[in-house]
């Protein structure tokens, strides 16, 4: 049942047929999906969480699912019909959109927008240059190559978030706000475990991180925008928290300042975005100064029981069992132009 | 030698040391590239040309090139050090950036740019968002799913084209709206498995196109004009592959010349790195409109492509410019530049 403040979308959820469950044996890709015991639990944190509830669902609608963490599973036969995949978790330009790439070319149907799409969700430049071009305002932002010559000496004044143009979950990610930060930041970047990668400097925007949900075949703008806690001082988005393994993060329905003009902006990017079967659009609202600035969108984002994602179907009477076999199954249908 | 009005860039060019060409196995992937047969030039015209003449320009350089054509040596044991490909030919959303995710992967560095920006380069609705976000005009543009858009009719003149396509292949000028119904058809064929079309105000007027070759100083080549066939100037797929005579090139130095390599540089400089493209522009003489069409990086490089014709008129020759981007390239990658 939704709750009473939010639209009821039960009435939109599509279901596998019992041909289609019968005839599609899927591949489900992602980093921890071999191996989702309480150590890795433990271990990693959330997202371990999140693959096995997303194996365990899959299953229980009745799909064969064959879970893989190893990607060189993608370079084999690719003996499947469809392929559920997360982001390849190393370091290379392209690891958003490597297996929807292999698995066009094998034409195996898979989750998410087409690889041509994906880069605005793993290039945090090119997810501002979208927005930028539908009107969108983005942070001030720049940049970054820690290893040219001269950019250990790079200062910005005020403050900036210096992070990984390719980053994923919140990695790496540095507030600075004088000369020692950027030292500091700076030496971090270009440490050879980054291996030259390109970083982007982004004018820090003090305020409520707003995040707004997407799921294809729901009516535009039906899901609540949730607001996102961060660390106390700042409001900044870590990657311990988002892993759970310390308090820093805290997600809920958020209707106040910021969320119309939120939802209005994820409408326009996500219709140039489409097909994308699932998203989330991830801003920065400042309310001193009513400035909204888009951060970035994230394709085929985290899913666990506990995500914004779910938990705003929830609020709208769509349960996390029914939000995945709908997501498969529309991603399902439209690559197979069933739609 | 260059011409005699323009800068020698020969200065700037770059070419592999022994050591460099003793431990760089290449991999040269290209459609064609395993079977460089007088039967595909006759089928498939210049383009197997390109892929010939860049095969033998790297041997003579030294390097020991593997020529290969079917894309299945990427899911094999990767054991090259260097990747100069082509796209797949393959009509997958995606050809353009599976064998650079592919590399980048394997750790393996490759022509080009890397694999997110190259999405830019095969999806022109992207292409365009780039240049509208750095305030570069673009002509108003939609995007069409023949299967599910079946009814429409703009009013005036429209370019129907494949989203994702290459060399000007499966282009329809539609002229008013009667011819809109005959163009939907041809787009939603089943050749065309369901994939987006891009529907753009047709613009009057010349093709500009700007090269740029990294390494060498931003507009430091000539902008060329191409002509396409005689009745609208566009340009046709089988004019590029030289099997019909409405296709040519020359440097052009007119209206509309330095706006387009000020947009081009502009480009280059959210892009780079990406080692070598060129920037296609249109350009209405009589409104005084510059409007940018799409970017194409690892574009055509036989010795008659716009490329190599510019780097030759600057004093580069062929041998010298493909030496030139194999090596700035690889030691873009290997962090030695």
């Amino acid at each position: 049942m939704p709750n009473a403040e939010f639209a009821d979308l039960s009435q939109h959820v599509l279901r596998p047929t019992a041909q289609e469950i019968g005839d599609t044996r899927i591949l489900f890709f992602g980093p921890n999906a071999a191996d989702t015991s309480d150590e890795q639990i433990r271990l990693h944190g959330y997202r371990v969480a999140i693959q096995a509830a997303l194996i365990q669902t899959l299953r229980r609608i009745g799909f064969e699912v064959t879970a893989a963490s190893d990607p060189e599973i993608l370079f084999g036969p690719l003996d499947y019909d469809y392929l559920f995949a997360f982001t390849v978790m190393a370091p290379f330009e392209g690891h958003e959109l490597l297996a929807p790439a292999i698995a066009a070319y094998r034409g195996i149907p898979s989750l998410g927008g087409p690889a041509t799409l994906r880069p605005f969700s793993e290039d945090k430049v090119l997810g501002k240059v979208l927005a930028a071009s539908l009107g969108v305002g983005v942070a001030e932002h720049r940049v970054v190559s820690p290893l040219s010559p001269g950019a250990s000496e790079l200062r910005l004044p005020g403050r900036w978030i210096l992070k990984t143009r390719g980053g994923t979950m919140s990695e790496d990610l540095a507030l600075v706000e004088d000369e020692a930060g950027w030292r500091s930041a700076l030496a971090q970047a270009a440490d050879p475990k980054h291996e030259g990668r390109d970083f982007i400097a982004e004018e820090f925007v003090p305020g409520l991180n707003l995040s707004v949900p997407v799921i294809e075949g729901f009516p535009p703008q039906s899901l609540p925008v949730f607001i996102e806690r961060g660390d106390p001082r700042n409001n900044i988005l870590t990657l311990g928290g988002k892993d759970g393994k310390n308090a820093e993060y805290a997600s809920e329905p958020y209707d106040g300042p910021g969320a119309a003009e939120a939802a209005a902006a994820t409408a326009k990017l996500a219709a140039a975005l489409t097909p994308l079967d699932y998203a989330r659009f991830d801003f920065r609202y400042d309310p001193e100064r009513n400035r909204l600035a888009f951060l970035e969108v994230n394709l085929v984002c985290a899913l666990g029981p506990a995500n914004v994602v779910p938990k705003a179907a929830a609020l709208c009477g769509v349960d996390y069992p029914s939000l995945i076999g709908h997501i498969v199954t529309r991603s399902l249908r439209r690559q197979r132009l069933e739609l | 030698m260059p011409d005699g009005s323009s800068s020698d860039l020969s200065r700037y060019v770059l070419a592999p040391t022994a050591e460099e060409i003793a431990d760089t196995k290449v991999l040269f992937y290209a459609p064609y590239a395993a079977a460089l047969t007088e039967e595909n030039l006759r089928k498939h015209g210049y383009v197997v040309t390109i892929q010939a003449a860049l095969l033998r320009a790297l041997r003579e350089h030294g390097l020991d090139v593997t020529p290969a054509s079917d894309p299945e040596i990427l899911f094999g044991p990767f054991e090259f050090d260097y990747v100069f490909a082509y796209n797949i030919l393959a009509p997958i959303e995606g050809r353009e950036l599976l064998i650079p995710s592919i590399a980048a992967f394997r750790g393996v560095p490759f022509l080009g740019a890397p694999a997110p920006v190259r999405a830019l380069s095969e999806d022109k609705t992207l292409a365009k968002a780039l240049a509208a976000s750095l305030g570069i005009e673009v002509a108003e543009h939609r995007v069409i799913n023949p299967l599910r858009t079946t009814d429409i009719a703009l009013p005036g003149r429209w370019i129907l084209k494949p989203r994702n396509g290459v060399m000007s292949r499966e282009i329809t000028l539609i002229e008013g709206e009667a011819d809109w119904p005959a163009a939907l058809a041809g787009a939603a064929h089943p050749r065309n498995e369901g994939r987006d079309f891009i529907a753009e105000a047709f613009v009057p007027g010349l093709n500009l196109t700007v090269p740029v070759v990294e390494g060498f100083p931003l507009q430091a080549f000539p902008v060329y004009m191409e002509q396409g066939e005689p009745r609208n100037n566009i340009l046709t797929a089988t004019g590029k592959d030289g099997r019909t005579s409405d296709y040519a090139s020359e440097p052009y130095s007119g209206p509309g010349a330095a706006e387009a390599s000020a947009a081009a540089a502009r480009l280059a400089g959210a892009l780079a790195p990406f080692d070598y493209a060129r920037f296609d522009f249109r350009f209405d003489p009589e409104r005084g409109r510059l409007v940018f069409l799409e970017f194409n990086i690892v574009c055509a490089a036989g010795p008659a492509n716009v490329v190599a014709k510019a780097a030759a008129a600057r004093g580069v020759d062929y041998k010298a410019l493909i030496g030139h981007i194999f090596t700035r390239s690889l030691r873009r990658q290997r962090l030695e530049l």
